[in-house]
Order: structure tokens, then C-alpha cells, then sequence
């Protein structure tokens, strides 16, 4: 069994191994010139240190590539604004000082929560291109925004999407945001449930606001970015299932996967110009190096993997499944659709229904939770002869406005038609119409 | 959980196994086990699925009891069929060296992934788009309405006044999965996104399975097949795909892989029965999802051309890319023959818009491949594979025709995402990584065969259809 483990475990071709000895033979048997040998000796006693010193080399330019550091910047930044928590004031939501801390106990209008500082002269943006913060126990449920407001729009507020903030700080590089130039007069954090994955009116826990910090440009804090772009939690998104990375939305810096590949195929080609190794040999080694960084790769995204699993125990785990049935994060349109639905017990099962709303989002999910009703999206009238050819159908209208009612008419139209119809129900953002065909 | 959804679970892996085993030999050793329950599972599902069609209008819950002793019947039959033909074959010795510990820790990756997903399955609602929007929607309906009732266009819709019909704005997609998902929702007796998530947790451990059983039985060594199903099962896109359940490009990436499986096979045993196989797996693929059908006819015309004289087989070879290329320039030129019939096609004769957005396409397209999180170093590792092993592939005449398919299904999708207005998903990364997740258990299996040992990748073609058979039962 020891045998086993210390056994490399992939037999490599055995021609790889055949080169070889015919190689090391082939050199044994030449000729051997004794100057040439010395020359030879002293390289060989170099090869090892050059190559440390190469490898050093490349990855350092590597990292440095990937985090956008600045060649000229020191590598601990030379200037910096340190704001407590405490220096910021509460805009939305309810929050307490705690201390240096800002303790935030309760988000405001549409679920949201805002901090911010009036800084007490403005600073130029690209002086200070890394942001530094730290929070503690931000909660998954909730999405982190950087707000800004430059001196020469000041009625204008920035936003940007902020990693979220671990036990670690985090570190985010403004540069990336084009919006953050000029004279910044403002700074603060906006907090609001993550949108299309959580319920909004069940998001919020509390959490604290410990210190925030603008850097100027240093090694340090480019490779802070580069750090919290690649282990940041990133909850699901509807992206997901099309493309990782993206999914996460705040600009992102290259991914390990481009770091890895650039730096093991240019690592072992430096391998094998030092050490003359032959292309064949490069080639199985570079095999070898690709297993060993796509476990580390895996590694890592079953980490992120099981970041993202966190949030859905939290929200699901341990309760029946009629219950996590009805957690989804369009609560206010789950609303309307249960009231649409309860309306529609009444009529008969075979009742066409169309849905329209403002978003085609809105249209879909509504017709999904409308179900079992027979249900159709707003499309279904998008053809030029339809309302001749319908049969009576009912129009459930979700928080639309574009469609208005003419009382006196008995006409429901928008900018595109008209038809004939009754108001049937009206409660909120929910309108439900009967249509009986083109209006007249 | 009651006998009958026991039952809807049994109907598929028992009508799949049995069949896959006497189109490919009784399973008697690890290996040809995984290769008979994974596959078989795909296939069986579909075929359950396939099944529910001639039912018509139907309550859904009758659907289990009326098709399951059926099936089951059939399954229980071509079984007692295998059995008796295999009674006086001789068992190939298993192979005697036991996997290398260090691989242990592969597979338990692989079960850190498959909890992962299975708990996710097991406690979200169903969450992507499409799933709710497309896939699952019309199960959903008949599930909570009682009957599988017709989805048709909103026109005819409109002027039915039966109100048996139903539409959606996918109404014209593919039912395989729609018929799979209810046949497993009416089994357990209420819509249940976790019960509907399951099969996709499945379809992860039975693609795993069929992938590991055909490569061994393709001479693949077991160290190298493991490191191959870890591949395959610890991509994130696939990972996604299962955890957030509902999109069919798992399922129709792993109907290719099969068909691409049992067709080398094919050529590497002349048996028949494994290009029935292949036929049956490939046939499958329109059912899933509407590119199911191009993968269909790529897939048919590369195994045509290699069942060719080898003359016209060359022929063939050079003029189908020129072909190709004729055509697109065609296309791009704007001649009058061929631009109406592209129209009619879909495919927008807005030309120079497209071309202006082609590097960008391009770009978000090698984004998605190689700088991205959705395939750790997936594609890195094909092109050193294609350079390393460039000798076996030259050696390999099954492999050469493989990577002949793979590089016309490449050719469809770059043709597919530059030349026409499906470009603008590949820019929003909407779509082409989830077009490429279709090809690359595919394309996983071809690199996989490119690292056989090299006396195992020319294994010999047995002469008679039992000899074949005793080789196809090996280790």
C-alpha cells in the first residue's frame, strides 16, 4: 500500500521515458570537450538559481498584471482616508453608533438602507482609487452598493455593486468604475435585498458598519482588490446557469482560471528552456501542472459553491416544502398573483387569461404562479388580427399603467390596441378586464 | 413516498438497463454495470417520456398506472432475453490492479459536488428562468390543471373555444422533459420543484456512470476513466445546470456524449447493435430541445461519411468544409439564391451589422471558454491535449471521426453565434456557454480516448459478434 502512494500515480507514456535514456546516452557517449565542459558545470550550477529567480519574476508580473497594480506605486499606500463607522449618518433605514461602529437595525423605503459621509473637503477620485471596508455580520440576503456623489454633479448619485464584505475587510478598485473621477464631495453604502433571488420583505438582519477607507494607489491595495474580487461570496443569480463571473455584478478583475493557465504553461516553458528539457517533456509536464491547478480551481469553486449553498439553508432548510414553496423574491408579485388566482377560482376552469405587465419578467412569472389557469402572456395578442379571431378572455393587468380604461367606452387600451372590455376587478397594482374582442 | 412513485423511478432505469444490455452485452463486471444503469437511465427516461405521447388527452394521474406495468413488462422481457443469451459467454477476467489510492480523493470530490447539489435540489424553488418560463411550465400547467392538455400557438388558441387547449410563449419547445417531469410530479401526487430537481442530480450520476462505463470499455485504463468522470463532474457550468434544475442542456449534452460513445464503439467492435444504440440515443435528441435536431444531422452526417469508401469518405471530408465556407460566403455576399432561403431560416441578411459585431462576439465567446469561472481549465486541456496526442489521433480512425463531428458541431456553433443574430447572446453570455455545455461532455469523452495507452487505443476488432460481446463485458 505504501508502494502504491508513493507510486506516481499516472504511467506516463513510456516513449517520454525511451527519449530520455536515449538522450542521457547520447551524452554520455559523445565526445567531450573539456572547456566546454566547465562552461556547462558553471551554467548547470546557475540553471536553478536563474530559474527560481524567472519563476519569481513571472509570477510577481503576473499577479501585478492581474491585480492592475501600478509599477510606480509603493507597495503600502502613501495616503489614506480613514472613516470610522460612526462618521456616517443614517439617509434610509434605522442605525445606531455602537462605539466606532454604525449598528444598522432596519432598512426603510423599498426595503433599502443608506449611510453616508459629507467628506469634509472634496478629494480628487484617482488619488484615491482603492476603497477598504469592513462590516460585520453583512448578511447574504442583502446586496452591497457603493454611493457616490462628485462635485461637479452633485444632484447626481453613483452607484456601484460592492463585493460583499466577509470577516474579512474587502478591497475594491474604484478605477474600474468609470463613473469615479473628478471631485468626490460624498461618499456612503446603500443595502437592499438581492434582487430576483431573495424575499424582500424576509431579507433584512442586522448588521454593523465598521470603518471605511479610501487608498491611494499601492501594491497592497490592488492585490486586496484582486483578493476580495476572487473569494467574495457571490449569491445566485439568473446568470448562473449561462456564465460564472458575470453573474456576480461588480467589475471584475481576471479570473484565477487566465492567471493559472498563462502562469503554469510560461512556468514550465521557462522549465524547460533552463533545464533543456525536451518539448515532449513540456508537453506531459504541462498535462501534470493542468491536473494539479484544475483541482486547485475546484477547490476553490466548491468553496464559492458552498458559499452560495449557505444562503439557501438559511432561507429553506428545515421547513416543509409548501412553505419554501411560497419563499420566493418577487413577494409583491406573488401577492398579486394570489390575488389574482383566488378571484379566478370562481370562474370556470377553461377561462382563457392573458397577463400583461411592464416587464417581460413580470409577464412570465405571473403567468407561471397563475397556474393552473389558462394562461397566456400579452404576446398572445401581439398578432395584427387577434382580437377578431378571440374567443372572451380575461386580461390580468400587473402594475401596468400603460394600460388605461375608458369607463364610459367600456374600451381598455395601450399604445398598440384597443379592445372592448369591463372592469372586473381592480385592487392595487392589480386590474383584472373582461375582453370581448376589438373595441368598436 | 408510496409504491407508485417507487414505480415511476423503476420503469425508467429497468427499460433503459435492459435494453442498453442487450444492444450492448449482459453487464457482469463495475464497470459494465455503471455503463448499463447510466446509460440505460438517459435512455429509458426518454423512452418513458416518449411514451406518455400516444396517450393524448389523459389525467395525469393515470399516466404512471397505465404506462408503468407496461414498460415494466417490456423490461422484465428483454431482460429474461439478455440472460438467456448471455448464459454460455465467458466472463474477461476483471482487471487485476486495484485504482491508485491517491484517486479515492477524486471521487470523494465528485460526492463533496454531489451533496452540494442534491441539497440545493432538494430545498430551492425553482429558480432559473427558463425553467419556470419554458421547460417546467407546461408540466406545472397539467399537473395543477389534472390533464396533459395540447399546448398550440396563440392564434390557435385564441379561437378555441373548448378551453382544452393551452399555449405559452414556448409552446412549440420540445415535451420530452415536459413528459418526464410529469410523469415523475403526478407519481408523487403534487407539483414539487425538489421531486422535479432530482432527475437532474441523476442525470449528473448517470452521465458520470455511462461516461465511465463506455470509456473503459473503450480500453480507457481505470485511473485515467476516474480522471476523466471527475473532469466531467466538477465543471461548474454542470454543476449549475444541476443544482439550479430546469434546463435541458445537461440532458441534451448527454444524449450526445452517448451517441458519441456507442458510435466509437461501433467502430471500434463492427458490431451493429452499438450503432443501434448510438441511433437510439441520437434519434432522442430533437425530442429535448430544437438544436437537438442540428446536433442530429451533424452527428448522422459525419457517421455517413465515415461508413463511406474511404475515396469518397476524402471526398467527402474536403467538400463538406468547402461546402461550408461556400455557402457562408454566399451568404455574406449577399447573393440572391441563397439569401431567401437563409431568411426563411431565421438568419438575418443584415450582413455588415453582423460582421461589425463579430470580434466582439468573438471575444465574449473565448471569455466564456477560457477566462471565466464555467470550465476550470476544460478547454486549456483540450488544445494541449490536441498537441500532445496529435500522433493518436492520427493512429485512431474511430478518434479522427470523432474529432471530425466535434469540429463541425465547433464550426456550427461559431457559424451559429458570428454569422447570425443569435450573436447578441454570446455578448450578454446568455447562451454560448450553455451551447457549449451541449458539446462538452463530448468533447471530455474524445480527449479522454486521446490518452489511452497505446497498444489499449488499438484494440483489436473482434471477429465474431460473441468474441465482440466477451471484449465489450471486460473491466
Amino acid at each position: 500500500m505504501v508502494r502504491r502512494f508513493t507510486s506516481f500515480p499516472l504511467a506516463l507514456d513510456a516513449r517520454v521515458a525511451a527519449a530520455n535514456a536515449s538522450r542521457v546516452a547520447e551524452a554520455v557517449s559523445g565526445s567531450v570537450d573539456e572547456t566546454r565542459q566547465l562552461g556547462r558545470s558553471a551554467w548547470s550550477r546557475l540553471r536553478l538559481p536563474v530559474l527560481a529567480a524567472l519563476l519569481a519574476l513571472l509570477w510577481i508580473a503576473l499577479v501585478g498584471w492581474a491585480s492592475d497594480a501600478p509599477t510606480s506605486a509603493a507597495f503600502r499606500p502613501a495616503e489614506r482616508i480613514r472613516l470610522e463607522g460612526s462618521d456616517f449618518h443614517v439617509v434610509m433605514g434605522a442605525g445606531v453608533e455602537s462605539g466606532r461602529r454604525l449598528g444598522i437595525n432596519a432598512v426603510g423605503a423599498e426595503h433599502m438602507a443608506l449611510q453616508s459621509h459629507a467628506l469634509p473637503e472634496a478629494i480628487d477620485a484617482a488619488a484615491f482609487p482603492v476603497l477598504r471596508y469592513r462590516w460585520d455580520a453583512f448578511p447574504r440576503t442583502l446586496e452591497l452598493s457603493f454611493v457616490f456623489r462628485r462635485a461637479d454633479e452633485p444632484d447626481d448619485v453613483h452607484t456601484v455593486t460592492l463585493p460583499p464584505a466577509g470577516a474579512y475587510p474587502g478591497y475594491f478598485d474604484l478605477s474600474d468604475v468609470p463613473d469615479w473621477s473628478g471631485r468626490i464631495v460624498e461618499i456612503g453604502f446603500a443595502e437592499f435585498p438581492t434582487a430576483q433571488l431573495v424575499p424582500a420583505d424576509i431579507a433584512f438582519r442586522p448588521f454593523s458598519l465598521i470603518e471605511a477607507e479610501l487608498w491611494s494607489p499601492s501594491w497592497r491595495g490592488s492585490l486586496g482588490s484582486l483578493g476580495t474580487d476572487w473569494s467574495a461570496y457571490r449569491p445566485w443569480a439568473l446568470m448562473s446557469v449561462s456564465a460564472l463571473g458575470p453573474d456576480a455584478p461588480w467589475p471584475h478583475k481576471p479570473t484565477p482560471v487566465v492567471l493559472l493557465a498563462i502562469g503554469l504553461a510560461a512556468s514550465l516553458l521557462l522549465v524547460t528552456l533552463v533545464l533543456a528539457r525536451s518539448w515532449r517533456w513540456l508537453g506531459m509536464t504541462l498535462a501534470i501542472a493542468l491536473a494539479g491547478g484544475w483541482i486547485a480551481l475546484d477547490l476553490r469553486w466548491l468553496g464559492e459553491f458552498a458559499d452560495r449553498h449557505v444562503l439557501t439553508r438559511e432561507l429553506y432548510a428545515g421547513k416543509a416544502w409548501r412553505e419554501r414553496a411560497s419563499i420566493e423574491p418577487d413577494t409583491a408579485l406573488i401577492a398579486g398573483a394570489q390575488l389574482a388566482r383566488t378571484w379566478l377560482a370562481r370562474m370556470p376552469a377553461e377561462t382563457h387569461v392573458i397577463v400583461a405587465a411592464t416587464a417581460p419578467y413580470d409577464i412570465l412569472r405571473l403567468a407561471y404562479h397563475l397556474l393552473p389557469a389558462n394562461v397566456a402572456p400579452i404576446g398572445a395578442l401581439s398578432h395584427p388580427d387577434a382580437s377578431a379571431a378571440m374567443k372572451p378572455a380575461l386580461l390580468v393587468v400587473y402594475d401596468d399603467p400603460s394600460w388605461t380604461f375608458d369607463a364610459a367606452r367600456h374600451a381598455l387600451g395601450n399604445a398598440d390596441a384597443e379592445y372592448a372590455a369591463d372592469l372586473v376587478f381592480d385592487e392595487g397594482t392589480l386590474r383584472i378586464f373582461a375582453l370581448r374582442g376589438a373595441a368598436q | 413516498m408510496t409504491f407508485i412513485y417507487l414505480l415511476a423511478w423503476l420503469t425508467p432505469f429497468a427499460l433503459g438497463a435492459s435494453i442498453v444490455a442487450l444492444l450492448d452485452g449482459r453487464p457482469r463486471a463495475f464497470a459494465d454495470w455503471m455503463r448499463v444503469l447510466g446509460c440505460g437511465f438517459v435512455l429509458g427516461a426518454m423512452l418513458t417520456a416518449l411514451a406518455t405521447l400516444p396517450l393524448g388527452r389523459v389525467a395525469v394521474a393515470r399516466v404512471v398506472p397505465m404506462l408503468a406495468p407496461a414498460l415494466i413488462a417490456v423490461a422484465i422481457g428483454v431482460s429474461v432475453w439478455v440472460f438467456m443469451r448471455s448464459r454460455r459467454e465467458i466472463a474477461l477476467p476483471r482487471e487485476a490492479r486495484a485504482m491508485h489510492p491517491l484517486f479515492w480523493i477524486l471521487i470523494v470530490l465528485l460526492a463533496a459536488h454531489a451533496w452540494l447539489m442534491a441539497d440545493e435540489i432538494l430545498l430551492r424553488p425553482m429558480y432559473p428562468w427558463d425553467a419556470w418560463a419554458a421547460w417546467l411550465l407546461k408540466p406545472k400547467a397539467w399537473m395543477l390543471g389534472g390533464h396533459i392538455d395540447r399546448f398550440v400557438g396563440f392564434d390557435e388558441w385564441l379561437a378555441d373555444g373548448s378551453g382544452l387547449l393551452r399555449t405559452a410563449a414556448s409552446w412549440h419547445y420540445p415535451e420530452a422533459l415536459g413528459r418526464l417531469a410529469i410523469w415523475f410530479a403526478s407519481a408523487w401526487g403534487e407539483w414539487n420543484a425538489g421531486v422535479i430537481g432530482a432527475l437532474w442530480l441523476v442525470l449528473w450520476l448517470a452521465l458520470l456512470a455511462g461516461v465511465y462505463g463506455q470509456l473503459r470499455a473503450l480500453s480507457l485504463s481505470r485511473d485515467r476513466a476516474v480522471i476523466a468522470i471527475y473532469a466531467l463532474g466538477s465543471l461548474p457550468l454542470v454543476n449549475v445546470h444541476v443544482a439550479l434544475a430546469g434546463y435541458a442542456d445537461l440532458w441534451l449534452a448527454t444524449l450526445l456524449a452517448f451517441a458519441c460513445l456507442a458510435w466509437m464503439r461501433a467502430l471500434q467492435s463492427g458490431r451493429r447493435t452499438h450503432f443501434v444504440l448510438a441511433a437510439l440515443f441520437a434519434l432522442m435528441l430533437p425530442f429535448v430541445k430544437l438544436e437537438g435536431g442540428i446536433w442530429l444531422v451533424l452527428l448522422a452526417g459525419t457517421i455517413a461519411i465515415f461508413e463511406l469508401p474511404l475515396r469518397w469518405r476524402r471526398i467527402a471530408l474536403v467538400v463538406a468544409p468547402i461546402a461550408g465556407v461556400l455557402v457562408i460566403a454566399l451568404y455574406l455576399a449577399r447573393v440572391p439564391f441563397i439569401v431567401p432561403l437563409l431568411d426563411r431560416a431565421g438568419l438575418s441578411t443584415d450582413t455588415a451589422r453582423i460582421l461589425d459585431h463579430a470580434p466582439a462576439v468573438i471575444g465574449a465567446a473565448a471569455e466564456g471558454m477560457f477566462a471565466q469561472y464555467n470550465w476550470h481549465l476544460f478547454w486549456f486541456a483540450i488544445a494541449l491535449t490536441l498537441v500532445v496526442r496529435f500522433g493518436a489521433l492520427r493512429r485512431s480512425q474511430p478518434l479522427s471521426a470523432l474529432g471530425v463531428f466535434l469540429a463541425y458541431g465547433s464550426a456550427f456553433l461559431f457559424a451559429l453565434f458570428v454569422l447570425t443574430p443569435a450573436g447578441r447572446w454570446a455578448e450578454s453570455y446568455t447562451a454560448v456557454n450553455r451551447l457549449s455545455l451541449q458539446i462538452v461532455p463530448s468533447m471530455l469523452v474524445f480527449a479522454a480516448l486521446l490518452w489511452r495507452e497505446p497498444e489499449s487505443s488499438e484494440a483489436p476488432i473482434a471477429s465474431t459478434p460473441r468474441m465482440a460481446e466477451a471484449a465489450s463485458a471486460g473491466p
